[in-house]
């Protein structure tokens, strides 16, 4: 059975290639542009792994992984954020999330990180 | 306190006669000025002429009361030279030589007796000589002095107006720090009015305080008065108005010394740079928003070139790889283009910040020196001593620090030059140096290289790309460890780069 994995980041381009390069991993991928609500984002999804851009236009990362953490159901899908800015895992201190990697990054190391979580 | 600027003032009050109107305001602001003071020498051997001249009035007033005690000759005279003195004072030298001649009639025609009226005897006639003479002379030394004050007046309001008209703010205070002057343009940036503002404390209406923490800032008269020296204000300083509204200003401040050295004020000289302030902001923000808005579509390629990457490996296309690995380089130095150049826009910002931890600096200097010899497989690097404690550093950063000096060692080496490295404590300081044999910095240069923006200036030899944020990036973080960076460098010989950061630093933090 594949693994799931979402990804949420506003850059489309980012989307398709990390889409291109996981599904090249045998993983299957689904990924968002955005998202409007919270409570039917997931919509039935049920992902393995989430991994989140740090800033959204819309809701931010930080609040999704929020939410996400504090909700019974979604609290145990491990969440990977990633950002430009390197200094922003400082700030997701304290809302759960598993692992942080800083733009632009490596294939291999994100792989690493998703390889430890599931 | 204003009776003590006076006093100091006495010499110049002396040598300008009797200016009392705008008091002291005038002689003070005048001797701001240099030029002032060869006026000055003028003004006194002038004044010599005066004094000679009223020497001369005083010794022909003396002759001629002798012969006023002759009555009726007393009364008359004494009171047309009164006559004479008012005409002078108010018309000049031809009022006073007019009302020398009609004064005299007068005094022939009404008060002598009619037989010596226009009887000249040898008595008379002497009298009317000296009296003549005494008028001409009071209507020439009033007419003089008249002259000279008006030449003395019309300097000094040429220097008040000069100074008002001044576009930067300018506030002339005394040795007490108490306003004397200030001018039109200060007025408008203060909000406070020269009425208002002369004789108040200068801290009262030039209230400057920082404009990241918001506190008082001292006065840079203060500093200008208690060292006799000149001094620019720090920057980010904002001048709080009357009103209570701030503008950004930059300004500096200078002892006010008379001929003798002694400090009588100072002068402070400001302006308005909200605009330029504005400007910066701006740039800065453009920086900010470009690397930010880079790095996006850099993070992408990079992911396509590395599935490609993949995917030509795994189907053995080997001369698309090269290809492709090619692009991948290219990429690598794009990122670090943009990666310095988010950098800047952080310390621009003001925004940074370090993670710092307790690190083993020796492993730490190994591992970089590893990466780096796989990439520069020309030239040998080569770690000498140790540090043997751990420093507190924020990893990451000091490693940006090593790679960027031992690129540039090797930017400026030729093939196969050695680069050496050279660790040691050196009294609580760990103390890192990277030496080439290369090209080497001319010495008016050596200060300038670690300014942001800084590019090779070397016409003769090839050019040397980058954008100049290296060193300055890397001088920024030894700041922020509280250490310190510097080049020892002698052109065609090659050059040493040094940095030391404290190793009990973590107190400091």
């Amino acid at each position: 059975m594949k693994k799931k994995i979402l990804i949420i980041d506003d850059d489309p381009a980012i989307l398709e290639a990390l889409k291109l390069c996981l599904e090249d991993l045998k993983y299957e991928v689904k990924t968002l542009e955005k998202v409007v609500n919270f409570d039917n984002f997931l919509n039935g999804l049920s992902p393995d792994l989430i991994i989140l851009d740090y800033l959204l236009s819309g809701v931010d990362g930080k609040q999704i992984a929020q939410y996400l953490k504090s909700n019974k159901e979604t609290r145990r899908i491990p969440i990977i954020m990633f950002s430009a800015h390197p200094f922003a895992k400082k700030e997701l201190k304290g809302t759960g999330i598993e692992d942080f990697i800083t733009k632009p990054f490596e294939l291999e190391d994100l792989l690493g990180k998703i390889k430890k979580l599931i | 306190m204003k009776k003590k600027t006076v006093k100091k003032n006495a010499t110049i009050n002396y040598s300008l006669g009797n200016v009392k109107s705008k008091d002291y305001l005038y002689n003070l602001i005048p001797q701001s000025i240099t030029s002032y003071q060869s006026e000055m020498s003028k003004i006194i051997s002038r004044s010599f002429l005066l004094k000679i001249g009223a020497a001369i009035l005083i010794s022909l007033g003396l002759i001629s009361i002798q012969y006023f005690l002759f009555p009726p000759f007393q009364t008359p005279y004494l009171f047309s030279v009164f006559a004479i003195t008012l005409s002078a004072l108010y018309g000049g030298l031809s009022g006073g030589l007019l009302s020398t001649v009609i004064t005299a009639l007068l005094i022939n025609f009404l008060f002598f007796a009619p037989e010596y009226s226009f009887k000249f005897n040898h008595i008379i006639f002497l009298q009317n000589v000296i009296y003549f003479g005494q008028g001409i002379l009071v209507s020439f030394l009033i007419a003089k002095e008249k002259q000279e004050r008006k030449e003395i007046h019309a300097q000094a309001e040429q220097f008040y107006v000069t100074l008002s008209s001044i576009g930067d703010g300018v506030i002339v205070v005394d040795d007490s720090e108490q306003i004397a002057f200030i001018n039109k343009a200060a007025e408008d940036l203060t909000g406070w009015k020269n009425m208002e503002a002369v004789n108040q404390k200068i801290e009262n209406v030039f209230n400057i305080i920082n404009e990241r923490t918001m506190k008082k800032v001292l006065c840079p008269t203060r500093t200008a008065l208690k060292k006799n020296r000149a001094v620019d204000l720090a920057n980010h300083t904002l001048l709080v108005k009357k009103n209570g509204s701030t503008i950004n200003i930059d300004d500096s401040a200078a002892p006010i010394r008379n001929p003798q050295g002694i400090v009588l004020g100072a002068v402070l000289i400001f302006r308005d740079i909200t605009q330029k302030k504005y400007l910066e902001q701006k740039k800065d923000d453009f920086v900010s928003i470009a690397s930010h808005e880079l790095k996006t579509p850099v993070t992408s390629i990079k992911l396509f070139v590395e599935l490609l990457q993949k995917k030509l490996n795994a189907n053995k296309q080997s001369e698309y790889i090269k290809i492709v690995d090619n692009v991948d380089g290219q990429l690598n130095k794009l990122t670090e283009l943009v990666n310095d150049l988010l950098d800047l826009s952080r310390i621009q910002s003001g925004k940074l910040s370090y993670r710092k931890q307790l690190t083993d600096i020796d492993k730490l200097l190994k591992e970089t020196i590893n990466e780096l010899q796989q990439v520069y497989t020309n030239n040998p690097i080569i770690l000498t001593g140790k540090i043997r404690d751990k420093v507190f550093l924020d990893r990451e950063r000091i490693k940006q620090v090593l790679v960027n000096l031992i690129s540039n060692a090797v930017k400026y080496s030729n093939e196969k030059d050695k680069i050496l490295l050279n660790a040691e404590r050196y009294y609580g300081q760990a103390m890192v140096k990277v030496s080439d044999f290369g090209l080497g910095i001319p010495k008016d240069q050596q200060s300038k290289v670690f300014e942001r923006f800084h590019q090779v200036d070397n016409k003769r030899s090839k050019t040397y790309p980058g954008l100049g944020l290296g060193l300055y990036i890397s001088s920024q973080i030894i700041k922020g460890h509280h250490g310190k960076i510097w080049v020892e460098s002698e052109p065609g010989k090659g050059s040493t780069f040094q940095f030391s950061i404290p190793i009990n630093q973590k107190k400091l933090s």
